[in-house]
């Protein structure tokens, strides 16, 4: 049988694939989403939401889930009702001073959903989707109105 | 598959291996290094609900969510009532008055930057006095400005 040699460029292109393959193996290991726990877990989301009819702040509080308002894709689930109270706004004193005064036609949705996914150290990453940090506003949709969420703080959550 | 089009692959591998080496590890990457200096930095955060500032912590590593840059590290933190402008009958104009119920956040934040331009380079974020910053930590965003450099004690 005839032997065949490897030419140089051969053992070049070799090289350079050994090369490729380390250099992705570099840059996977430094990739800075992973998990820091593992998947699956559970965080407890507090978010508030201003709007400005009663019966639209009571179809947002029966919402059992919420999704992201450009993907659809499931954002949370909602274990308690929200609280529905007057939302404050500004109001100039005769003093000078501005007041922050409960409104008579505006109404603040204030409440907290469970979102999957897992604990980075950039934060917690929301079923595979995007990270949810504190004072970020969130286009969601809730039993089919869209609503910009402002996100007050996230913590772990377990179950009982 | 013939000897010419096996041919024509193995041409095409060598620049193509090159070109994916500069799409994993861009080009900044390679660039010559330039000595580091060490700054502190104020960015402004205006108007946050009181709720979310205990989300704001002293050590948090801090990136540009649009450079996607690590920018530095949370050095301190300081909280003052926000500022609101209203019109004033009594004076018939409009006067800054501090709102009741938001804050403002001044956040210190510790970093290695060169020297560019009128400012620092941060990876591939461009620093100066006015400069947005898409602040971005573990637990908090925000977008803020910056409305001061210096350079640390540190380093001089």
């Amino acid at each position: 049988m005839k032997k065949r040699r490897l030419s140089s460029y051969d053992r070049l292109l070799l090289f350079a694939l050994a090369i490729g393959i380390l250099l992705v193996y570099v840059r996977y290991r430094t990739l800075s989403d992973s998990p820091l726990t593992g998947d699956g877990e559970k965080a407890a989301v507090t978010y508030t939401l201003q709007t400005s009819s009663k019966a639209r702040a009571e179809t947002l509080a029966r919402a059992k889930e919420l999704s992201f308002a450009d993907t659809d894709s499931l954002l949370g689930y909602v274990e308690e009702p929200p609280e529905i109270r007057p939302a404050y706004t500004e109001a100039l004193r005769a003093d000078g001073t501005v007041a922050y005064l409960p409104s008579n036609a505006h109404y603040e949705v204030r409440g907290t959903f469970i979102a999957e996914g897992s604990f980075t150290e950039n934060g917690f990453f929301a079923n595979g989707q995007r990270h949810i940090t504190a004072n970020q506003s969130i286009s969601a949709q809730m039993n089919g109105l869209n609503v910009t969420i402002l996100v007050l703080n996230v913590h772990h959550f377990s179950s009982k | 598959m013939s000897k010419k089009a096996i041919k024509t692959l193995k041409n095409l591998f060598l620049p193509l291996f090159i070109l994916s080496f500069f799409i994993v590890f861009p080009l900044h990457h390679c660039e010559a290094k330039e000595s580091e200096t060490d700054i502190l930095y104020t960015v402004q955060l205006k108007k946050l609900h009181p709720e979310v500032l205990s989300s704001l912590v002293r050590g948090a590593r801090v990136t540009d969510s649009v450079s996607k840059s690590r920018i530095g590290t949370v050095d301190s933190l300081s909280f003052t009532p926000h500022m609101t402008e209203t019109y004033s009958s009594t004076r018939d104009r409009m006067v800054e008055v501090p709102h009741p119920y938001f804050r403002d956040a001044s956040v210190i934040v510790r970093a290695h930057g060169t020297e560019h331009r009128h400012g620092y380079r941060l990876g591939s974020f461009e620093l100066f006095e006015g400069a947005t910053v898409h602040f971005f930590t573990a637990s908090f965003t925000g977008i803020g400005e910056c409305t001061a450099i210096y350079e640390s004690e540190a380093s001089s």
